[in-house]
């Protein structure tokens, strides 16, 4: 191998990585990109039986708070009319009216968890003290379904043997007995207010809360009950109930259903206090209906919002910069060096048939957007079929351009079939196969069918194993969103991939398959017939 | 790679890799592709050069002359259709006879006129030429089986390839077509190839499909130790072909025709690798020995005879002096560069009958080996 060409290919790499230092240490880029902050899109859905004509549903409205972030807020509620009021700290949705026929009434909203470093409790807290009490007196005093001044508590309270000296130590034994002692129900148990649940010792989730917060507040600790929802990944949530309870000038969440020292889930907060989640009137029944799934933020928003701030040169020439559909189309484009890249080295080192040189990157390319399992299926299937549709043809006869075109046609019908029966079975993902080079296929078809009569049906084989082998290499480089990502931040690591493929074109070495082919030669002879 | 090709290396077996960077890329400018991709360019240039080669009965150019197809095989029972632009024997039609109205192929099929010209027009369309561009069909003499192949050929007429380096005639093959080929002399679907010692053109070892064989499957004649016939015109054909073409790097492909002897029948500036298993040796080992010496003010007759050199040489190991070579005076040597033969890599152990008879004997009946010169 020449000095020059190992010089220009080092010269490449050389610059490649110091363009990507300069950009990782002095611009700020990250190699390895750490999760943006998650976010959710939310819909809240009240679904309304029978709505009067002058119908009147209030319902809460989460709002931004310590935990979350609440933006992109849209309403649908045809036919109706929506205000939106502050109630008690928190936010109300008063919805008037009927809404039309086949109208759905919707709150929809984007919302971004930002959860609170974990923190532990204090080890003791004396009682509050007079000024502190009388500033959180709507947290300790008694509601309707928080009987915190029932006769019933310090009799319990004894029995417990609660510490009133120290809250700390208070709050842990009371959550304690909640948590353990009161047996969680779904609700049908009767009556859910503090008292019943606390005489019986049982109750739903909801009930629970409510006496943990009584007997929170009848020892001196201000505290409240939560409604929300669990943030999970994509589906329907049910609203849950909770208790914060506030110490040391904050609050701390205490799940009635969890031990102190169980990690919290995240969860959306919809409204503090004890009203009810939905207050229709003037309809036969209405319920709430709460659906979520989870974005994230991807990094392409955070780079974008940096570039658009930098006066960095190498900041301003950023891919970041392009819009939206060049963008996604460039983050595909830049992956396919990297297919040529396991091309090459498939074949020159390795020394991997295939059909055509680029015919596998197309595959994987194609690969990737319907998964690989999908792909080799519709692939395998769609050229079986253009295979014998191509052997009945040639009885016919035709002129190849004719008959590459009528080829292409049942290549297409085939694919039109596949995505019906996709659609019908729901397996829509199959339905990407559309991006598949059709005209690639139809010559693949072609060539294959040549192959079998001249090369005989076990070399074709052979050409086509080693085509998929190649697709599925490229596929394991092309569909790998750390490299993808990777790729789309430092171009610039294609001075590599060229580097790499200019020392490639001067490998004169053997190839692995001809360790196999030349075995003869390693043997010392080639073997006899029949051995 | 990591000690893998070791063994590989030592017997000097050549990969596609370095065919491709070290013998084909330097050695055959690209814009002398087309003289041997284009059979008729080869074949002008081959009028031109003095170099036997089936004779041309008709081309057909486009589409429009399918009509005139059979009043331009009228005068003919016999020939060969294969297209302008083909690879690897790939679309060729052999026609043996003609049967009134029809058409018999080799294997004993009928054709009528439509098919042919179906046949014709897939080839003009570029189905079997390299990149699928529309290409033109010859049509050629069908070469007569060479009566003393008859007991080794099944079905088909043998070829002998050559490659030639700097014009010096490396290492060759015979090919010779069994039941199993199809009567094709095909090595992927089972011919036999038979490495031919390049001093005598005597067989000397041969597989097929990478196994050993001694006799012919079908006719169970033995295929080594077979003299090929006019083995030295064979040679001189291939060694005027690559001046003729000016490639460094070629694959010489030649058939012996019953009455009109060697003819040139194709070309090849990327001949496959599959020679060093015929002839169970690396083909490193003549094109490094060659690639040191200068052989362009050489004529075909000087570069023959460094072939055998060179031949000999790797066999036993290089000649102690020169001059001890009756085929070639001490000037005449000088002149043609011999004493530039670099010595190989492993110095033999000396032998005092070095460099007479071939390594293996050729049987009795063969005929006697020409002498140069």
């Amino acid at each position: 191998m020449s000095r020059r060409l190992i010089a220009v290919a080092a010269a490449f790499a050389l610059t490649a990585i110091a363009l990507i230092t300069y950009k990782v240490v002095v611009l700020g880029y990250e190699l390895n990109p750490k999760p943006a902050p998650d976010r959710w899109s939310i819909q809240l859905e009240v679904k309304l039986q029978n709505p009067a004509e002058n119908a009147r549903v209030t319902f809460f409205l989460p709002a931004d708070g310590p935990g979350q972030r609440i933006y992109d807020e849209r309403v649908s509620a045809e036919g109706m009319r929506f205000y939106i009021r502050p109630r008690d700290g928190n936010r109300v949705a008063v919805v008037v009216g009927r809404p039309d026929e086949g109208s759905r009434l919707t709150y929809r909203f984007s919302m971004q968890n930002l959860p609170a470093p974990q923190a532990l409790l204090p080890a003791s807290l004396p009682p509050l003290d007079e000024a502190e009490a009388k500033q959180l007196a709507d947290l300790l005093g008694p509601e309707e379904a928080i009987q915190s001044d029932a006769e019933l508590i310090p009799l319990l309270f004894e029995e417990l043997a609660i510490n009133r000296e120290d809250r700390v130590v208070a709050l842990r034994q009371i959550h304690e007995f909640i948590h353990r002692d009161v047996v969680t129900t779904t609700g049908s148990d009767g009556l859910q207010d503090a008292l019943s649940v606390l005489q019986r010792e049982r109750g739903s989730p909801h009930g629970k809360a409510r006496a943990e917060v009584a007997l929170l507040r009848a020892a001196g600790i201000p505290a409240r009950v939560v409604a929300g929802a669990p943030l999970m990944e994509r589906g329907d949530s049910e609203v849950i109930h909770w208790v914060e309870a506030r110490l040391d000038g904050r609050f701390w969440t205490l799940d009635p259903l969890k031990g102190l020292d169980e990690k919290e889930e995240p969860r959306l907060v919809l409204h503090v206090g004890d009203g009810a989640a939905l207050d229709p009137i003037g309809v036969e029944n209405a319920s709430l209906k709460v659906s979520m799934l989870r974005e994230r933020e991807t990094q392409f928003q955070i780079y974008q919002r940096k570039i658009g701030n930098s006066d960095r040169l190498l900041d301003r020439i950023s891919l970041y910069s392009l819009p939206v559909g060049t963008r996604v189309l460039y983050q595909v484009l830049l992956l396919i060096p990297l297919g040529a890249l396991v091309v090459a080295i498939s074949r020159n080192l390795i020394g991997i048939p295939t059909f055509g040189t680029f015919m596998p990157i197309l595959i994987s390319l194609a690969f990737r957007e319907s998964g690989i399992a999908w792909g080799m299926l519709l692939f395998g299937a769609v050229v079986a079929v253009g295979y014998l549709g191509r052997n009945l043809l040639d009885r016919a006869q035709l002129l190849m351009v004719p008959r590459l075109s009528f080829l292409l046609t049942l290549v297409i019908l085939i694919m039109a079939g596949l995505m019906i029966v996709a659609e019908a079975t729901g397996y829509t993902k199959a339905f990407s196969i559309a991006i598949f080079p059709i005209v690639i296929i139809t010559m693949t078809i072609e060539r294959l069918s040549i192959a079998i009569v001249e090369e005989g049906a076990r070399n074709a084989a052979k050409v086509v194993a080693g085509t998929l082998a190649v697709a599925i290499f490229g596929y394991w480089v092309i569909a790998n969103d750390t490299l993808q990502h990777f790729v789309f931040t430092f171009p610039e690591i294609h001075l590599i991939t060229m580097a790499v493929l200019l020392l490639l074109g001067r490998y004169t070495g053997y190839r692995l398959s001809e360790w196999t082919r030349f075995r003869a030669f390693r043997e010392g002879g080639v073997p006899e017939a029949g051995s | 790679m990591f000690g893998l090709f070791r063994e590989l290396r030592a017997a000097n077996v050549l990969g596609i890799n370095a065919r491709n960077a070290r013998f084909i890329s330097p050695h055959n400018p690209r814009r002398l592709f087309p003289m041997v991709d284009d059979k008729l360019k080869s074949k002008a240039l081959c009028v031109e050069h003095g170099i036997p080669a089936p004779a041309l009965f008709g081309v057909v150019e486009a589409h429009g002359d399918l009509r005139g197809l059979p009043s331009l095989l009228e005068p003919y029972r016999e020939f060969v259709i294969k297209p302008v632009r083909g690879a690897m024997g790939n679309g060729v039609l052999v026609v043996v006879d003609r049967d009134g109205a029809q058409w018999v192929k080799s294997s004993g099929a009928r054709m009528d006129d439509a098919f042919l010209r179906h046949y014709v027009s897939g080839i003009l369309s570029g189905l079997y030429s390299l990149a699928g561009n529309a290409d033109r069909a010859m049509i050629e003499y069908r070469v007569q089986l060479h009566p003393s192949f008859e007991k080794v050929s099944y079905g088909g007429v043998p070829d002998v390839r050559v490659i030639v380096f700097k014009g010096v005639p490396a290492l060759a093959m015979l090919r010779l077509p069994t039941r199993r080929s199809d009567g094709r002399a095909n090595l992927h679907q089972g011919a036999i190839a038979a490495g031919i010692d390049i001093p005598t053109g005597v067989t000397q070892h041969a597989v097929q499909s990478n196994r050993l064989v001694e006799v012919h499957p079908d006719t169970g004649h033995r295929v080594v130790g077979f003299q090929v016939p006019a083995w030295e015109e064979i040679l001189r054909i291939a060694a005027v072909c690559a001046e003729m073409t000016g490639l460094g790097y070629l694959g010489v492909d030649v058939v012996l025709d019953a009455q009109q002897g060697p003819l040139l029948l194709e070309l090849n500036a990327r001949p496959g690798l599959a020679i060093q298993i015929a002839n169970f040796q690396g083909l490193l080992g003549p094109l490094e020995m060659l690639e040191r010496v200068e052989t362009s003010r050489l004529d075909p007759t000087e570069r023959i005879l460094l072939a055998k050199q060179v031949a000999l040489d790797l066999r036993r190991g290089p000649l102690r002096h020169p001059a001890a070579s009756p085929e070639a005076t001490p000037d005449r040597e000088a002149q043609v560069g011999i004493s530039q033969v670099p010595r190989p890599l492993v110095e033999p152990a000396p032998q005092p009958e070095a460099r007479q008879e071939p390594h293996q004997e050729p049987p009795p009946e063969a005929p006697q080996i020409e002498k140069v010169g």
